[in-house]
């Protein structure tokens, strides 16, 4: 048995040759990459306020990977639904700090991304006072896609359910996402595993970061 | 109320509730944090030990909104001596993020204290809370039009105060790279409730609390760093103000036996201000060597299981065969353009008496940028970021695509060619023996007076792996305290072993660190455990 939430708590850290430079990141001598948003920031607020409690059912945003045809799917499937989508690549800093920031306190967040992108952005959501509500690590092999899915129990109904009706994988991702986000709550433990991934897979993280009813720091 | 399993050492669960319900009484009951939901986000992410029955797991959270709530809080821990584990905001990853040395402690979670007390443009410095993290400062910095730089640390969650109490380390400038050097007076809650404030900001109405680092008589700040004496609630430290230029130069150096003759060069560049700030000494023709899966006998390898250090001539051949240079030193020059164009000239001067040495030159930055020159440069290396786990990410395969977290291990050593050359060496030989990679790439981080490295033990999913990690980890403590190269801080898990090696005089310094512990925390409530110092009640267990 996969214990998922061992798993879902580690970035894949991938490094390449430019890993040199991210450590020297990691003791703050490196060189920074960031693709800024236009998005204006709000006038400064002084500190942060108490959190108000979240509106059951609302995602403020739906975030993809545009490179990745998984991505587009995904956050074409959201948009046909009304969902307000934003694209995102290697790097969330701007689009937490511009964006994100200000409002998911109030409401979910979604997304399909690289696992760096999802890992800063779960442990930027969790020290906002949210709780990681799905968690899905897909890997994307040259034959099949597996999966290992952790999710409340309505969500991974929804996942499961949209998947024996013949949906494609980012199709179910949205149902799981819907049901998710109305009763945002930390999943038990339990999960979801379709078998293990392919050599040479490459790995992509649906997630759901959603308030939960109880105040929290 | 809903509280977890793990409880503090020697409280049962109806103690312990009792105590929790007093300090929701204080905090407000949506301020404590008992469920294991609750409780899983104080977790280490990166714990070689997840899930494992020694894992550190906190018996919960309280979150405290101002100084008059912490003084009761250790009023209520006193009473029922419950140990308390103060973390600020940020993760800490790689160095036992928000998870107590000793576990079933409450984690006093200060991110709700969150508040920029001042920030002085003219005098350059700032004052905040253990909340503000380093987003939050620069979002002030913007907001505000205020023309100051940060000195921050890789991912920008952390905390200025925090980072700098662990004494963190950034890397604009020797007097800010260190964080700890870059304070400038404190606020702090003692075990007893007592508010104290250091330096300058003893005087009432203190007027350079933030710019005169001491105050009159003893010089207390230092024991409320790396340790457990106290819960800095305030702190004030001198920030960087934003330069007219900067200007980034790389020196690349083919030869690896030049190592012996660049290192007394940068000292030289380094003492008489030329170069003004810490940097990395890469080494591309010996990474590739650690991409490869073990078991690898490939060539490096062949030259390095070997009982002997390689000789310099054996190095260089090796190198050459790679086709790459040896060493790569990317340097940061900021302040007047005059003055940087002049220190770009001197290096590449200096550097001219080593044959073969190229010199690469990235275009001048002049500051303030216009709306549309911010657009058009994405190498921003003044504003925080998270950037540093998205470098690379989308470049598929590689030997780290298993990775899962790492945990550092970060010794200083002598700047000389000879303990550069030494502590890598010995250092990849326990790692080679225990079979455990790293995530950085073998630098060197060159600052003023001394050398070190940071490396990053590979974490996996794989808990016989990770156990080969805590074992490396140990070994790598040992053998640096025989070499007499200590880590600049460490990981939480490892504290004991690491202060082990700082045994002088049978462990006089520990023995005086308990000392001070035993009169300022009688009944041990802050930070058990904490950089090896343990109250009196635990003391003798171990």
């Amino acid at each position: 048995m996969i214990d998922i939430f061992e798993m879902m708590d580690r970035p894949a850290l991938k490094l390449t040759r430019r890993r040199a430079i991210a450590c020297l990141g990691a003791t703050g001598l490196g060189l920074v990459v960031g693709s800024r948003l236009t998005a204006s920031a709000p006038p400064f607020g002084g500190r942060q306020t108490a959190y108000a409690p979240p509106a059951a059912g609302t995602l403020y945003k739906v975030v993809y990977d545009a490179r990745e045809a998984e991505g587009r799917a995904f956050g074409a499937r959201f948009a046909a639904a009304g969902f307000p989508t934003v694209t995102v690549e290697d790097d969330p800093t701007w689009l937490w700090f511009d964006d994100l920031h200000h409002r998911w306190r109030t409401a979910g967040v979604a997304g399909l991304t690289t696992p760096a992108v999802a890992f800063s952005l779960k442990l930027m959501a969790e020290q906002a006072g949210l709780r990681t509500v799905i968690w899905g690590r897909h890997w994307i092999g040259p034959s099949r896609t597996s999966h290992v899915v952790a999710a409340t129990e309505p969500a991974l109904a929804a996942w499961k359910g949209q998947a024996e009706v013949g949906a494609t994988w980012t199709e179910s991702l949205h149902g799981m996402i819907v049901a998710g986000a109305a009763q945002p709550a930390t999943p038990a433990r339990f999960n979801h595993a379709s078998g293990a991934h392919e050599d040479g897979a490459r790995e992509m993280v649906s997630w759901l970061l959603a308030p939960v009813l109880k105040g929290s720091v | 109320m809903n509280i977890a399993t793990k409880l503090p050492p020697g409280l049962d669960h109806a103690t312990f509730e009792r105590a929790i319900k007093k300090m929701a009484a204080i905090v407000g009951s949506q301020w404590v944090f008992t469920s294991a939901d609750d409780i899983d986000l104080y977790r280490d992410p990166y714990s070689p030990r997840r899930g494992q029955p020694d894992e550190s797991i906190p018996s919960g959270a309280v979150a405290p909104d101002n100084i008059e709530e912490v003084r009761a809080i250790m009023r209520i821990a006193n009473e029922y001596r419950i140990p308390i584990y103060p973390v600020s905001t940020g993760r800490n990853l790689g160095y036992g993020g928000a998870a107590p040395v000793l576990s079933g402690s409450l984690v006093l979670d200060l991110k709700r204290m969150n508040r920029i007390i001042e920030v002085n443009e003219d005098l350059a410095y700032a004052i905040v809370e253990p909340g503000v993290s380093y987003f939050d400062l620069y979002r002030h910095l913007q907001d505000n039009g205020i023309k100051l730089w940060i000195d921050f640390p890789g991912p920008g969650w952390g905390s200025p105060l925090g980072n700098a109490l662990d004494r963190g380390v950034g890397g604009y400038r020797f007097e800010t790279a260190s964080h700890w050097n870059q304070h400038c007076g404190l606020e702090v809650v003692l075990a007893n409730g007592e508010l104290v404030r250091t330096g300058m900001g003893a005087m009432p109405n203190a007027k350079i609390w933030a710019s005169f680092k001491y105050g009159l008589g003893p010089d207390v700040d230092g024991l409320f760093s790396q340790s457990n004496f106290g819960i800095v609630t305030k702190m004030g430290f001198r920030m960087t103000r934003q330069p007219q230029a900067l200007m980034s130069g790389i020196v690349t150096i083919p030869r690896h036996s030049d190592l012996h003759k660049a290192v007394p060069i940068f000292r030289q560049l380094i003492d008489h201000d030329i170069i003004r700030g810490p940097f990395a000494l890469l080494s591309p023709g010996v990474e590739d060597a650690y991409q490869i899966d073990y078991p690898d006998n490939g060539p490096f390898w062949k030259l390095m299981d070997q009982p002997e250090q390689p000789s310099d001539e054996e190095y260089d051949a090796y190198i050459m065969a790679t086709g790459k240079p040896a060493w790569v030193a990317p340097l940061r020059f900021m302040g007047i353009e005059e003055v940087v164009q002049a220190q770009w000239a001197t290096v590449k001067k200096w550097f001219g008496a080593i044959d073969g040495v190229s010199f690469q030159e990235m275009p001048m930055t002049r500051f303030p940028l216009s709306e549309e020159q911010r657009e058009a440069i994405p190498m921003k290396e003044w504003e925080p970021s998270l950037g540093a786990f998205a470098m690379g990410t989308r470049a598929q395969g590689g030997w780290l695509t298993a990775s899962t977290g790492h945990i550092f291990f970060s010794p200083m050593h002598p700047l000389t060619s000879h303990d550069i050359l030494k502590a890598r060496f010995v250092f990849n030989g326990v790692l080679r023996k225990h079979k455990v990679k790293t995530v950085d790439a073998n630098l060197a981080l060159i600052a003023n007076g001394f050398s070190g490295m940071v490396m990053g033990l590979r974490l996996t999913e794989d808990k016989v792996e990770n156990a080969r990690v805590r074992a490396a980890y140990l070994d790598l403590v040992k053998v640096g305290a025989t070499l007499g190269y200590a880590e600049y801080r460490t990981h939480a898990m490892f504290m004991d072993e690491v202060v082990s090696g700082f045994s002088f005089n049978n462990h006089a310094l520990l023995r005086l660190a308990e000392t001070l512990k035993d009169a300022i925390d009688p009944n041990g409530i802050i930070s058990a455990g904490r950089y090896g110092i343990w109250p009196k009640y635990l003391r003798k267990n171990r």
